[in-house]
């Protein structure tokens, strides 16, 4: 039997290997929209040296698409370096508004494909807290994952955020109606090790219909 | 190339607009659509000899419209694109439309269009 560390590590994994090959799909649609854009030039050039003349605005909107598709694959390889990067650090003081957007940008394909909308409503003020940063988002995203998996047609959840005392809480709320949904997935050993290596607790709060996650405030503490 | 009507499904309208432009130019009747119910809207009014069918794309996947598509429309074959190019999405798509009639995005017009004619002659084929 492995011990909570190990099965943290392992999820980490598993983690950044989905996000890896979510963002490689997203990358390639972007790729294949360049592609056919690029090829569709090369046909107007093709008829061009036939004789036939050129939209010269068609091929001004064709440009325009092919830059957005630039800036968006931009955007995407931007995400990901971020997400990258945070495996630098084991333990590091993150803002979590920012950490809990990340996560929900890179889970916005796989959101999409189960027809999602998910959205961060963050604290006032920059929430920051010392922890794992790369095990706090392999917690959040697999909890994205494995809810929205559960509850298909759920339509939109928020993740909201706020500061205790020497604590940070994260809550999902609007799941009054899946209390059990949601206690199958903290029973699971997977995220039961996620919790222990970042030091929290997770619990349904009848009253809110929500679920609540503390982290400590400094997890060295 | 054979005289063909073929619908193009796919969630990134840029992609498939353009590749619908493409065909036409190549002498492809294309008609696109973005989501699995356009297209089962589509093939109540038109009726097409091939759709070609994005894998992965939201609410239903490329892999279950092939299935209601070929309820509705027996003798129409498919072809399946994919970004992905995972294992996984390689087993599903290569089973469901047999391998020959799998494609890996960014998809190569030239290649598409023997894929087409090939998966058009084999319907042919069939009693």
């Amino acid at each position: 039997m492995s011990s909570m560390p190990e099965r943290s590590s392992r999820q980490e994994l598993r983690y950044f290997g989905a996000v890896t090959a979510s963002v490689s799909h997203e990358l390639k649609n972007v790729l294949a929209i360049l592609n056919e854009h690029a090829g569709l030039l090369q046909d107007f050039t093709a008829m061009a040296e036939q004789g036939q003349p050129l939209d010269v605005e068609r091929i001004r909107r064709l440009s325009a698409t092919m830059l957005a598709q630039i800036g968006r694959g931009g955007a995407i390889v931007k995400r990901m370096n971020r997400f990258a990067h945070s495996a630098d650090q084991e333990r590091a003081t993150v803002e979590l508004g920012g950490l809990a957007a990340l996560v929900v940008e890179l889970f916005g394909r796989s959101a999409a494909t189960r027809g999602v909308t998910v959205a961060v409503r963050g604290a006032q003020q920059a929430l920051l807290i010392r922890t794992r940063p790369f095990a706090l988002e392999t917690l959040l995203g697999s909890l994205l994952d494995r809810l929205t998996a559960a509850l298909p047609g759920i339509g939109t959840l928020a993740i909201e955020l706020q500061s205790g005392a020497a604590t940070a809480q994260i809550s999902v709320p609007g799941l009054a109606q899946h209390a059990e949904a949601v206690a199958v997935l903290l029973a699971s050993d997977d995220v039961k090790a996620l919790l222990s290596v970042l030091h929290a607790n997770a619990d349904f709060s009848d009253a809110r219909g929500a679920l609540l996650i503390t982290l400590p405030g400094d997890i060295d503490a | 190339m054979k005289p063909m009507h073929v619908l193009l499904v796919d969630d990134e309208k840029e992609f498939v607009s353009t590749l619908a432009e493409r065909l036409a130019l190549r002498g492809v009747e294309a008609d696109w659509v973005t989501s699995a119910a356009e297209a089962l809207r589509k093939i109540e009014a038109t009726q097409y000899d091939l759709a070609v069918l994005d894998v992965k794309m939201p609410h239903v996947s490329g892999i279950e419209l092939k299935r209601m598509l070929h309820t509705r429309c027996p003798d129409m074959q498919f072809i399946f694109m994919t970004g992905h190019g995972s294992e996984q999405d390689f087993h599903a798509g290569s089973s469901e439309a047999g391998a020959a009639y799998y494609l890996v995005k960014p998809v190569h017009i030239e290649e598409l269009m023997r894929k087409m004619s090939a998966a058009l002659d084999q319907g042919q084929q069939r009693p």
